[in-house]
């Protein structure tokens, strides 16, 4: 039912009229400039799982694998940002896609080997928790 | 057997609003000149006696309205070319005489101006026929009303110009009641301004009132107020400007609905 018999406005009726005040349009008689041919892609070295289809750019910067962790260091809480080279990025997505597992998962197992292998020395396992 | 189509009779638009000021003659100068730049065969009819529309076109009629509504001249021999496809039929101060002598008409005065110019229907030598009509509701608007099949209302961005528009809905409707065949078919908002509250609110009237008759704004332009000095519309004046770029999309909505 319409209010006090007014018809209403379609909300995208307003946006549309504004929203083509903002496109480009060739004079009359004109026409409109021809879409310039698309350049070829850049080659990306891109995986896919055969299992799950899942696609992966194994180009990807790193940025995305930037961590920041918080660990309270005695009395203090430090925070420490990390970041993975781009081989190691790299690395780290084709083994994920090897053992299908996610990417995250595949650093924490890395992290729990190295501290497994080296903790020891550097930081004896323990010591901290105690 | 004959497969000759049957040509197309020209679509008659009058742009007709009785406030004044609100772009009656710069929209009719723009689109007929903006048709004829796609290609399509157009005339221009000033029914204004200011006869402004000749001037916006920079044409010198010698011949005007006035001799084919009072003289009986017919109507291709009183035209102009104003640009390649683009004739005018020009108005002026002599329209005045011609509303007297209309009115004083004992009958038939509505279809006066529908009657002398048949001629040029049977010469199919048009594919638009846009009137631009005067600020007032006289003989002559009412003539363009029963000869024409679309209004096109350009309606300002004031409140006056909103409440003008319902008095002249009004009439319209009284028209329609004797020639079915006109029917308001563009409301065309003019001087939009973005940045100025009182636009958007009488735009999302229009739009709450009219809903898809209302066209792309014509936004306020400079350019627009300057190039009929020059003789010059603004395609040819200001090309690049924004009120060539709104001119070309309400010329592009009139050709594909055509």
């Amino acid at each position: 039912m319409t209010d006090k018999g007014k018809s209403r406005t379609p909300p995208d009726l307003m946006s549309e009229l504004l929203g083509s005040l903002q496109e480009d349009v060739p004079l009359p008689g004109q026409r409109p400039p021809e879409p310039k041919p698309q350049e070829p892609a850049e080659a990306t070295e891109q995986h896919t799982d055969e299992s799950t289809s899942r696609l992966v750019d194994l180009s990807a910067r790193p940025q995305n694998l930037k961590t920041e962790t918080r660990k309270r260091d005695g009395t203090e809480l430090t925070r420490k940002t990390h970041y993975l080279t781009p081989a190691q990025v790299r690395l780290l997505k084709e083994y994920a896609f090897m053992t299908d597992q996610g990417e995250s998962e595949v650093v924490r197992q890395a992290l729990d080997e190295f501290f497994a292998r080296h903790g020891q020395e550097a930081w004896p396992v323990g010591q901290a928790s105690s | 057997m004959s497969t000759n189509p049957q040509p197309k009779p020209p679509r008659r638009i009058v742009i007709s609003n009785s406030k004044g000021g609100v772009g009656k003659t710069t929209t009719a100068v723009n689109l007929g000149a903006g048709l004829a730049m796609r290609g399509d065969r157009v005339l221009l009819i000033d029914l204004d006696t200011q006869g402004h529309v000749a001037r916006a076109l920079g044409a010198k009629p010698t011949s005007s309205l006035y001799e084919v509504l009072d003289h009986n001249l017919p109507p291709q021999q009183a035209l102009t070319v104003a640009r390649p496809r683009l004739d005018l039929l020009a108005g002026g101060r002599l329209l005045a005489r011609t509303k007297k002598t209309i009115a004083s008409l004992p009958y038939g005065a509505e279809h006066v101006l529908s009657e002398k110019l048949a001629p040029l229907d049977d010469l199919h030598r048009y594919d638009y026929v846009i009137l631009d009509t005067a600020p007032s509701w006289d003989v002559l608007n009412v003539n363009a009303l029963f000869y024409a099949h679309d209004v096109l209302l350009p309606i300002s961005m004031e409140a006056l110009a909103v409440y003008g528009m319902a008095d002249f809905l009004e009439s319209i409707q009284g028209v329609r009641r004797y020639n079915p065949a006109v029917h308001l078919r563009y409301v065309l908002p003019t001087f939009f301004d973005q940045r100025v509250r009182k636009s958007g609110e009488i735009l999302q009237q229009l739009l709450d009132h009219f809903q898809r008759l209302v066209l792309s704004p014509i936004r306020y332009n400079v350019a627009l107020s300057e190039c009929p000095a020059h003789g010059k519309t603004i395609f040819e004046y200001a090309p690049r400007s924004r009120g060539s770029k709104d001119y070309a999309r309400l010329v592009e909505r009139i050709a594909h609905d055509g």
